[in-house]
């Protein structure tokens, strides 16, 4: 399970070595006259099959309960660990009580994508926050957000997730605001860097000058720089949520039953899969293909965002 | 030389309000956390008062504030306290756990880089051909299994179908070196299948750049061949990169490769902490704590230095 | 300016060859670890062989070793390597001498004598007599453990291989419960030394204690002077912990341990493994729903008949257990035992019944929320959220699931009676049911987990204890029964079997409670 997502370029060394990236971005945004614009993107395609999944299952989590045929999550629509059958309900067999695993990924993921956007937003929040004041004041600013991320990231996600949900008690809020808690030092580390990058820039110190108050500069000006950097990163740290959820229930920390989620039922599945692999195969395949599809709209994301950056 | 010992000691001073804030924060953690280490030590049928004396024995019943200045006291002379269950110096088990835990990540950083490199440069080679595109498909898939999916199915795989290795356990390498490796395989293998995705992202992503500079052009066009460019002029900038996703790896890995050691029982520092969130083994946490903070500011510097002596162009703040 | 490459790609090619060469080695290192070798002298076709490694998986660590505790199987199984116990109790309720020659009472239980053997030594020097028994029963009703039954007891010494023990009140079963919960001593010496906790134990049993590790498990070597000669047969004992239990079957087929105990349906697909075999545990006990009756909404036996009305055990257990071929049982006996009736098994499966005596209790509540315990075991939540779904026919009731981790759930259901109605994550043992039973039910008592306190039950159980033949016993237990079935305290749901997966070359496996084999009968065939 990756802390940080894989590094696409220009925004992703930490901070100590973003200064020293501008030194890269800048060589390469120099071109020499007659020759052709540089394309720094390899993947231009839009991932389609991945915009595709993913708009599936938001439409099937949302719609959820109009979906004729379906039967709710919590109703048991046959014998445990049936195999698939020609009913909707039953299309992808039943777990170990009996209920319809259709139904229950898709309710399942209601919550795994809850997690994943409000723990983002959670984490959105601190990280540009702590950044974008760190960033912007610099000196006791800066050494302050400094200390908060890396207190963040010297923890094992994990184990600081262990630690929080275990005192506070494993339920939806407080397993997602310990997840917002625990990605903030990713945002406030890009944040960071991009402001820093930002403000050094002639019409912002122009502005300073002026007298323009700071925090009408920081909205209207430095923040929306931060949006294509934040952007492209976002898509793949909701993958990571996801993913770090589905490790908490395994360990068995994550959300309590009956509430499903994709984690959940796999650990719950745990001690019948080699006889009954029906039961997890349906949310294992379907965590795959949305972290899958999580990690392929990043990609694409972040090469459109560095192919603006390095034409100046 | 100066500039160098200035900035790992700005680095190891940057440490010390991470160290503060995490261990207290450990201790504080406590308070919230059900349940007391006298009821889990005397456990079911004990009287309250019983379990009573042996909190008080342990500190357990001091505020916060003096059981932590207690820690800290006692820690920076170097004694980290006893584990709850069998009084075992702490340090001690910790080292041991350590111990494993390295060999893990080392074995799997090293398999990962020797995996993930040379696809790397090979994909590069012929950048946007069917060798590329397909490698970074698998790389993006890779990535997206989760830990505890991959363990299953590489049991799956390697334990019941064809049973090559062990299932569980973890032999010593002074005991039977033999033996520790075959029990080694499956857990480096789980946490190399993420990695090594990992790497080969960085390196190709990073090689692409670097293979768009003016430099490279002018080598090309002096008609040095492909391979040769690589190798000795391509790569090395692309190393920064790869020199400060190892050191996170590593980071990550040593702090625990939590799920990986639960499935396979390996006793390392994963395993140890969740044991010890679990029975709350206080001295324990506060140990794993320190121990992570120590290991992601050493590997930070060692990340830096490293950062300077591949790129010229950058010299140490 | 350009820097020279060559140590770099030195550097590289060294690391190259390192992690080639690792890697190469882990593929070429021997095969499979095959099950224990024995290296004994002489391979016979009858009787035991000495020699080998017998291994155990345990899942979790030991909490202590101090010889009051004993709070799990895992923990007795190691504890009875060192210590070895006074008593056993075996698979059909018998009481069988272990350390101790015996322990008896010629006056219906007011007092009894502790017969010890001759000889016997702990493995640090000291005499095993009556005076180190003493010491270690009083120890332990002073440090607070065995659930005060050693404080119950008053105990002196008739001469170095007598004890006289007394109960502060007289109790026919006290062999029975002192096999359950002061079955082990320790050198008084060593224990004397103890401080705050007792992590160096010295026993008279089968094997020492060597080395300890909470993530590695234990290993044991062969106490030479121990006092049954020619035992342990094998050499060394281990214990090996895997949490996942899946992996611990796994663990047992593949040879990486000998044996491992629990629920049959786990070994279901490895039965036909001849590496393998599977022995059950003959004596059963109740799975079972709880209810607090001494608080909330299940204080009224209404509730309780009606939520036991609205159960569906079959379903109950063939969800429990993934096995849709079994059927549960609303009867706390098999029957196959003597004290089996049919008509104490409590009213199930009635959910027009259930309403209405549901529509009788609530009065003018629209909804009655009620919370249900469950202990965070994957088999454990996927039958108590199938409990929740068949109480929640009942209009107007909701169920709200509380998961409770196993090492709290003590400490949360029992001490704190924090709950309404739980699923209980053991088994309500049925061997022997005149320590099981008082245990259960009896006001105050130690298993008493639903605070069930009901004058004519405390005087069936004193009836029970004091029985002097088996009519007596039977009759009381048809008593007990039938109180159970009127009041409703629990809901038993199933019976519930151990099973054992045990490597086939395991000879002479003694099954006995709770869930573990006597490490010193053991041998291992060539």
């Amino acid at each position: 399970m990756s802390q940080q997502p894989p590094p696409t370029g220009a925004t992703s060394a930490p901070q100590d070595a973003s200064r020293r990236r501008s030194a890269f971005s800048l060589t390469r945004a120099i071109q020499l006259p007659g020759q052709q614009p540089r394309r720094r993107s390899r993947h231009t395609g839009v991932p389609w099959l991945a915009v595709i999944w993913l708009s599936v299952l938001v439409l099937a989590a949302i719609t959820a309960d109009w979906i004729p045929g379906l039967p709710s999550y919590e109703e048991k629509i046959g014998g445990f660990a049936q195999p698939p059958d020609l009913s909707l309900g039953g299309i992808l067999g039943t777990d170990g009580v009996g209920r319809s695993n259709l139904s229950r990924i898709i309710y399942g993921a209601r919550i795994s994508l809850t997690i994943a956007v409000v723990s983002t937003m959670i984490g959105l929040t601190i990280g540009v926050v702590v950044g974008m004041l760190g960033g912007y004041y610099r000196r006791a600013a800066e050494s302050v957000s400094n200390v908060i991320a890396n207190t963040l990231s010297a923890l094992p996600p994990l184990l600081l997730l262990l630690a929080l949900v275990s005192a506070m008690g494993a339920t939806l809020p407080t397993i997602t605001i310990a997840l917002g808690i625990v990605i903030s030092d990713l945002y406030i580390r890009m944040t960071k860097g991009a402001v820093i990058s930002a403000i050094s820039r002639e019409y912002i110190l122009a502005a300073r000058a002026l007298g323009a108050r700071d925090l009408r500069l920081m909205v209207r000006e430095v923040m929306p720089n931060l949006i294509p950097v934040l952007g492209s990163v976002v898509p793949m740290a909701m993958a990571i949520m996801i993913i770090v959820e589905g490790s908490l229930s395994f360990l068995g920390f994550g959300i309590p039953a009956p509430t499903p989620s994709w984690g959940g039922m796999i650990a719950a599945g745990a001690d019948i899969m080699r006889t009954q692999p029906v039961v997890i195969l349906g949310p294992v395949i379907t965590l795959f293909l949305t972290v899958f599809s999580f990690n392929s709209l990043g990609d694409y994301l972040a090469s459109r965002a560095d192919g603006r950056e390095g034409k100046l | 030389m100066n500039a160098t010992l200035r900035a790992i000691g700005s680095r190891l001073i940057y440490g010390v309000p991470v160290l503060i804030i995490v261990t207290a924060g450990a201790a504080a953690l406590l308070d919230f956390m059900p349940g007391s280490p006298g009821l889990a030590i005397l456990g079911d049928s004990a009287t309250p008062e019983q379990v009573a004396r042996i909190n008080a024995s342990l500190g357990y019943d001091l505020p916060f504030w003096e059981r932590y200045f207690n820690w800290a006291g006692q820690a920076l002379q170097g004694n980290f306290g006893n584990t709850l269950f069998t009084q075992e110096p702490v340090l001690e088990v910790l080292m041991r756990r350590l111990g494993v835990t390295a060999q893990l990540a080392l074995m799997a950083m090293l398999s990962s880089l020797i995996i993930a490199v040379p696809f790397a440069l090979l994909a590069a080679l012929r950048a946007g051909g069917i060798l590329d595109r397909v490698l970074g498909v698998i790389a993006s898939a890779l990535l997206s299994l989760p830990s505890f999916v991959t363990v299953v199915l590489l049991s799956l795989i390697f334990v019941v179908a064809m049973p090559m290795f062990p299932a569980t356990g973890w032999v010593p390498p002074t005991e039977d070196l033999g033996d520790n490796l075959r029990h080694a395989f499956l857990p480096v293998l789980a946490l190399a299948v993420h990695e090594s995705a990992f790497f080969y992202r960085v390196v190709r992503t990073d090689l692409s750049g670097v293979l768009r500079e003016d430099f490279v052009t002018v080598a090309r066009a002096k008609g040095l061949p492909k391979a040769r460019i690589m190798f000795r002029h391509a790569l090395r900038p692309s190393l920064t990169s790869l020199a400060t996703v190892m050191g996170l790896s590593l980071g990550r890995m040593l702090g625990g490769a939590v799920i990986v050691e639960f499935f396979f029982s390996v006793p390392g520092i994963g395993a140890e902490a969740v044991t010890a969130v679990s029975v709350k083994d206080m001295p324990m946490i506060q140990a794993i704590m320190t121990l992570c903070v120590l290991v992601y500011v050493v590997i930070f510097i060692i990340v830096d230095l490293a950062y300077a002596w591949i790129d010229p162009r950058v010299s140490v703040r | 300016m350009r820097r020279s490459w060559r140590p770099k790609r030195h550097i590289l090619a060294a690391v190259a060859a390192i992690g080639l060469t690792a890697l190469v080695a882990t593929g070429c290192a021997a095969p499979a670890d095959e099950p224990s070798p024995s290296n004994t002298e002489s391979p016979s076709a009858s009787g035991p062989v000495r020699g080998g490694s017998l291994t155990v998986v345990q899942s979790g660590a030991i909490n202590s070793w101090h010889p009051g505790a004993i709070s799990a199987a895992q923990t007795f199984q190691r504890q009875q390597a060192v210590y070895d116990a006074l008593l056993y109790v075996d698979d059909d309720g018998n009481i069988v001498p272990g350390i101790a020659e015996s322990l008896e009472s010629e006056d219906g239980g007011v007092t009894w004598v502790l017969t010890l053997r001759d000889g016997v030594q702990f493995s640090d020097g000291a005499t095993f007599d009556a005076e180190a028994v003493k010491f270690n029963y009083d120890v332990i009703a002073e440090d607070g453990f065995s659930g005060g039954l050693a404080q119950s007891l008053t105990t002196e010494v008739i001469d170095p291989l007598h004890l006289q023990i007394t109960p502060d009140e007289a109790d026919p079963t006290l062999a029975y419960r002192i096999a359950e919960a002061l079955p082990f001593i320790a050198s008084p010496e060593s224990l004397a030394e103890r401080g705050d906790v007792y992590n160096d134990p010295i026993g008279a049993g089968p094997f020492i204690l060597e080395s300890s590790d909470s993530q590695s498990g234990e290993r044991f070597v062969r106490n030479d002077n121990y006092w049954d000669d020619g035992k342990p047969y094998v050499d060394e004992f281990r214990t090996v912990i895997v949490s996942d239990p899946a992996q611990r079957t796994l663990t047992v087929t593949q040879g990486g341990a000998d044996s491992m105990n629990g629920y049959p349906f786990w070994f279901t697909e490895v039965e036909d493994n001849p590496a393998v075999r599977v022995e059950s545990m003959l004596s059963g006990g109740d799975r079972m729903i709880i209810f607090n009756t001494a608080s909330g909404f299940f204080s009224d036996v209404r509730a309780r008949q009606m939520a036991a009305l609205a159960m569906n055990v079959d379903e109950l257990v063939q969800a429990n257990l993934s096995d849709s071929s079994l059927t549960g049982s609303s009867n706390m006996f098999p029957d196959t035992s003597v004290y089996y009736d049919t008509q104490y098994s409590i009213p199930t499966n009635d959910l027009a019944k259930a309403q209405e005596l549901f529509d009788e209790i609530r009065g003018d509540q629209a909804t009655v929320k009620v919370k249900l315990a469950v202990p965070s075991a994957p088999e454990n939540v996927r039958t108590s959220e199938l409990l929740q779904l068949q109480l929640q026919q009942i209009e107007g009731l909701e169920v709200d699931l509380v998961q409770i981790t196993l090492t709290d759930w003590r400490g949360t259901v029992m001490d704190n009676d924090d709950y309404e109605i739980g699923f209980y994550p053991g088994v309500m043992g049925l061997n022997p049911v005149r320590t099981t039973l008082p245990n259960a039910f009896a006001t105050g008592a130690r298993e008493n987990w639903t605070n069930f306190s009901d004058p004519e039950m405390d005087e069936t159980i004193d009836r029970l204890r004091q029985a002097t033949d088996e009519a007596a016993v039977a009759d009381a237990v048809a008593d007990v029964q039938r109180i159970v079935a009127e009041q409703v305290p629990i809901v038993p749901f199933a019976i519930d079997y151990r099973a054992f997966l045990l490597n086939s070359k395991l000879q002479d496996v003694k099954l006995v409670a709770p869930y573990i084999l006597i490490s010193q009968d053991v041998w291992i065939e060539d």
